[in-house]
C-alpha cells in the first residue's frame, strides 16, 4: 500500500495528464456520437446571446448583399401570387382543398455564428424549440441547401453545415434523376463530392444537382450545386464527381428551417418495416 | 506576485476573446488557422507546478472549445502541450538553469531560444488538434500540410505579439 502511494506521488503529474487527456477524449467521442442538446455548445443561452450581440454588429457590413438577395427572392414570390395570373381559360376550374395536404412548412432564421475553415463546421441560428425547431430538420438558404439541425435550446440551434465531413445528403442529378450521396471532402469550402453515381450514367460538367425526394429532411428539387468535374476511376463502377456548391457559405446570413410535417409518419412506418424484417 | 496573477488572468481573457471572436473567423483557403491562445501556456512562469499547469491548460482548452463547438478537441491539444512544456524547458535550459523570478520571454532569453521553445510546443499542439479533428489518418499529407501551415501562422503571430508588447 505504501509503495503504491509512493508510486502515485512520484508519477502524479503523468497521472493527472492521463486523466485530463482521457476526459477530453471522452468529450470528443460523446460529442460526435450523440445528437442531443448538450449544455456545452453554442446553443447554450449565454454564449448564444454573446454571439448574437457580435453578429448584430457584423451584420451591417453585409446589409447591401442581403437586401439584394431578399429583393430577388421577393420578386420570385410575387411571381407566384395569385393576382399575377389571369384566367386564360374561361371554363370553371374546381379546386378541392382536401386533395392537397401541406407537407413542408418554413421558418425564417438568422445565422449568428458560422465557420468554413474546420473539418467539422457548424452554424448557429437564432431560433430554438420555442419557435418549433427540432433536431434533424433541414436548413436551406435562398441559394441552396445549408445543413441539418443538430442541437436545439430554447432560443438557439446548432446546424451541421454541408461543410462537415460527417454529413451526407441524398442528392440527384436533375435531368435524369440518378441519385447519390453528397459529402464534403474537407478541403475547399466551395466544392463537395457526389458519390455512388454509376459510371454508365450520362453526367457532364454544368449539370444541375438538386436534393432527392429520399432524404426526408429536405423537400425535393432544392438546388445543391453544379457539376464541376466528372472523373472515372480505374477499377470502380462509380464516378468521382466534384460539385460547385450553390450556397456561398462565407456570405450566407438569412436561412429557412424546413419542417417536414410527414417526417414522423414516414419514420414510424419505416420502423415497422424493419421490425417485420427482424 | 499579485500583479503576476492579475496579469495572467487578463492575458487569459484577452487571448480567448481574441481567438474566438476574431482569429477563428480568419479563413485563408482552409489551411491557415492561427491558434494564438496557446501563447497563454507559453508565457506562464517557470516555477509553476506541473499539476497546476495541466489544470490551467485544461481550463483554457475547455473555454475555447465551448465557444467553437468542438468540445474536447482543443482541450486534448492544450493538455498535451502543457504536459510537454516542462520537458521542452528542461531540454532548452541554459547551462546554469533558469533564474528564479524570470518569465519565458524574448527579452530574457533572446529570439532564437524563444523560437525553439514556441515552435516545439505550438507544433505539438497543432499536431494533436488537427489529427483529432479528422480523427484518423486518411488524407495524412493534407493534414500534415495544414499543421505546418497553421503552425507557421500561429508562431508568426506569437513573435509579432511579443514585439508589440515588448517591455524592458
Amino acid at each position: 500500500m505504501r509503495s503504491l502511494l509512493r508510486l502515485i506521488l512520484r508519477y502524479h503529474n503523468i497521472l493527472i495528464f492521463l486523466i485530463l487527456e482521457i476526459f477530453a477524449f471522452i468529450l470528443i467521442v460523446q460529442n460526435n456520437k450523440y445528437q442531443r442538446a448538450s449544455f456545452f455548445n453554442s446553443s447554450n443561452y449565454a454564449i448564444g446571446v454573446m454571439y448574437g450581440a457580435l453578429n448584430s454588429i457584423s451584420e451591417y457590413f453585409n446589409l447591401k448583399e442581403i437586401n439584394n438577395q431578399l429583393a430577388i427572392e421577393n420578386a420570385a414570390y410575387k411571381n407566384m401570387l395569385a393576382n399575377s395570373f389571369i384566367f386564360y381559360n374561361e371554363n370553371f376550374q374546381l379546386e378541392n382543398d382536401t386533395l392537397t395536404k401541406r407537407k413542408y412548412s418554413y421558418l425564417n432564421a438568422k445565422i449568428i455564428n458560422n465557420s468554413v475553415n474546420r473539418q467539422t463546421n457548424f452554424l448557429t441560428i437564432d431560433k430554438g424549440y420555442k419557435n418549433g425547431v427540432e433536431p434533424d430538420m433541414g436548413v436551406v438558404s435562398p441559394n441552396g441547401v445549408v445543413g441539418v439541425v443538430k442541437n436545439v435550446s430554447e432560443n438557439f440551434s446548432t446546424v451541421i453545415s454541408v461543410l462537415n465531413i460527417n454529413l451526407r445528403i441524398s442528392a440527384k442529378i436533375k435531368k435524369n434523376n440518378y441519385f447519390g450521396s453528397l459529402q464534403w471532402d474537407g478541403s475547399n469550402w466551395q466544392k463537395a463530392m457526389l458519390n455512388e453515381i454509376p459510371s454508365h450514367v450520362d453526367v457532364k460538367k454544368g449539370d444541375t444537382l438538386v436534393t432527392s425526394e429520399f432524404s426526408g429532411v429536405f423537400p425535393s428539387d432544392i438546388l445543391v450545386g453544379i457539376v464541376d468535374e466528372v472523373n472515372s476511376v480505374d477499377g470502380s463502377n462509380f464516378f468521382e464527381i466534384s460539385i460547385n456548391l450553390s450556397t456561398d457559405f462565407k456570405n450566407v446570413s438569412q436561412v429557412y428551417v424546413v419542417n417536414n410535417l410527414l417526417h414522423k409518419e414516414i419514420k414510424e412506418l419505416e420502423k415497422e418495416k424493419e421490425e417485420v424484417n427482424d | 506576485m499579485i500583479s503576476l496573477l492579475s496579469q495572467n488572468i487578463f492575458r487569459f481573457i484577452g487571448l480567448v476573446l481574441l481567438q474566438v471572436f476574431i482569429l477563428n473567423n480568419i479563413q485563408f483557403s482552409g489551411y491557415f488557422n492561427p491558434f494564438l491562445y496557446t501563447l497563454f501556456i507559453l508565457l506562464l512562469p517557470f516555477e509553476i507546478p506541473t499539476w497546476f499547469l495541466l489544470i490551467l491548460s485544461f481550463i483554457l482548452g475547455v473555454t475555447v472549445d465551448v465557444f467553437s463547438n468542438t468540445l474536447g478537441l482543443h482541450t486534448a491539444a492544450t493538455v498535451f502541450m502543457g504536459f510537454l512544456r516542462p520537458y521542452v524547458l528542461k531540454v532548452l535550459s541554459p547551462r546554469d538553469g533558469y533564474e528564479p523570478g524570470t518569465l519565458p520571454k524574448i527579452g530574457n532569453f533572446g529570439l532564437s531560444w524563444f523560437l525553439k521553445y514556441s515552435i516545439a510546443l505550438v507544433f505539438a499542439h497543432h499536431f494533436m488538434l488537427f489529427f483529432l479533428e479528422v480523427f484518423g489518418f486518411d488524407n495524412f499529407f493534407s493534414t500534415i500540410f495544414r499543421i505546418i501551415a497553421s503552425s507557421i501562422f500561429t508562431i508568426s503571430l506569437i513573435i509579432l505579439s511579443q514585439y508589440i508588447t515588448y517591455r524592458k
